[in-house]
């Protein structure tokens, strides 16, 4: 009795979860590589079942489980930072723990140089880039989900851009140093 | 150096997972505990997915979720009883009350809303000149320009959430009003930590703020502390300038040379931990003193 009952609560998380996985994995996995982002897409909604009725309708559901993601993966990183203390310690006794925390990585071979400098971000600026970029979401969306005003967010995406173009800049220079017969620009 | 649209174009470019469709065609197994106790462990992930089986969505057979709606029902049937008394002998106190509420609510937006602007004269016209202030360093309405000149000094801002009148029916000109406030730190920022909405605790009286007090949450521990840490650290000179426990109680003066050297430092203290240490940086080390924070 009752299976065939459609509960309206099951039936909107379902319908919440077939439309937004994909979009709360790739969050995921952008940010913290393949291995732990199922994980972390799982417990992004388990939260979100448990918080069903706080869930807004679209437009911005989606930014409201980005949230949730956000803090499922910060939990995961402090935790990671713990086990690195911990691993750091072992190491220093002679014991080797596994896996080093520093492989915590987001992103792929092909754009090094972007990666390693988004890592340079104080990690709110990173994030609203990413959330700009990779995630798409309009400057308008970031700014309601991060409780911020819109013209915070075109400050810091605008002085988080200067900030990536001076390290890319910087970058440059020092490969360019380092190759022979390389013409440096005048220094005077 | 490249411009804001180049930059964009080369970080959309290093995307891990650019087209998500790839993610649709490989999906994974449903989590244990995302999934329905009745299904198969190898059932694939779309189009199968239930929500986890819990107490809360099997309430016909909890018995303490049947004990919930009648509990529920009495308190209903009690208020119903109460506000049937209180609207027969009080219905003219009521609607008064409720524009009461929502004028006193306007005020504090309107008050918080000048703060964050920085419009301290809009601000102090809405303050009663006897009001009890508690604003960060302010302890009288004339000192709201100090508190906001060391909020900006030490790069901390506030952006206004909500305001809400106290809950409860009260027959009192007093009407208590608490707004919420999300807080921006460049200096919890800089080292990670974060930072909790601070509440504003107002009461307006007949359109004017009688009391106001900031409550910073946790603004000392992920803020203000590891900032004196490194202070004592850096500039240990500086310290009995920028910092006193004071006659009121409030750790930071706001002298004018104190606040210049609250700026200048709480600058130093960013560029540190941007160009000089990096991210992430583990340079503060604890320092044993007496913890001084707001």
């Amino acid at each position: 009795m009752g299976d065939d009952v459609v509960d309206p609560r099951r039936e909107r998380f379902r319908a919440l979860y077939m439309e937004h996985r994909t979009s709360i994995l790739g969050y995921c996995i952008r940010r913290i590589g393949p291995t732990d982002a199922a994980d972390a897409c799982s417990e992004t909604f388990l939260i979100a079942w448990r918080r069903l009725e706080d869930i807004p309708d679209a437009p911005k559901t989606l930014a409201y489980l980005y949230g949730i993601a956000a803090r499922v993966l910060s939990n995961q990183v402090r935790s990671s930072r713990r086990r690195g203390r911990l691993d750091a310690k072992l190491k220093h006794l002679g014991v080797n723990s596994g896996q080093d925390v520093s492989t915590i990585v987001v992103g792929h071979s092909g754009h090094d140089d972007v990666i390693a400098a988004l890592h340079k971000l104080r990690p709110k600026d990173r994030e609203i880039v990413l959330l700009h970029n990779w995630e798409d979401l309009s400057r308008e969306t970031i700014a309601e989900m991060l409780g911020m005003t819109k013209a915070a967010i075109d400050q810091r995406l605008h002085r988080s851009y200067r900030r990536l173009a001076g390290i890319l800049e910087k970058e440059r220079e020092s490969k360019a140093s380092r190759l022979p017969g390389t013409m440096r620009s005048t220094e005077g | 150096m490249r411009t804001d649209q180049q930059m964009e174009i080369l970080i959309r470019a290093a995307n891990p997972v650019p087209d998500l469709s790839v993610l649709e065609s490989n999906a994974e197994p449903v989590p244990a505990e995302a999934r329905p106790s009745h299904a198969p462990t190898t059932q694939p992930l779309v189009g199968s997915m239930d929500p986890p089986s819990t107490r809360l969505n099997n309430p016909r057979r909890s018995p303490r979720n049947l004990l919930k709606p009648a509990i529920g029902l009495a308190a209903a049937l009690i208020a119903f009883v109460l506000v049937t008394e209180y609207l027969g002998t009080e219905t003219l106190l009521t609607s008064e009350l409720v524009q009461a509420r929502t004028d006193a609510v306007d005020t504090a937006n309107t008050f918080v809303l000048a703060l964050e602007a920085g419009d301290v004269s809009t601000a102090l016209e809405l303050v009663d000149p006897e009001a009890a202030i508690d604003w960060g360093p302010a302890r009288q309405p004339e000192e709201l320009r100090q508190a906001l000149a060391w909020e900006q000094a030490f790069a901390l801002s506030h952006t206004l959430r909500d305001c809400r009148a106290a809950s409860e029916t009260t027959a009192e000109r007093a009407i208590p009003v608490s707004c919420i406030l999300i807080q921006t730190s460049e200096v919890a920022e800089d080292i990670d930590n974060v930072l909790e909405p601070a509440v504003a605790h107002l009461t307006v009286e007949e359109g004017h703020i009688t009391q106001a007090t900031l409550d910073f949450t946790n603004l000392g521990e992920a803020a203000w502390n590891p900032f004196r840490r490194w202070v004592v650290a850096k500039h240990r000179d500086d310290i009995s300038i920028m910092f006193s426990p004071g006659p009121r109680g409030w750790p930071a003066v706001t002298t004018e040379e104190s606040l210049s050297l609250w700026e200048s430092h709480t600058k130093a203290f960013l560029a540190y931990f941007h160009d000089v240490c990096g991210w992430p940086c583990t340079d503060i080390q604890p320092i044993p003193e007496e913890p001084t924070s707001p």
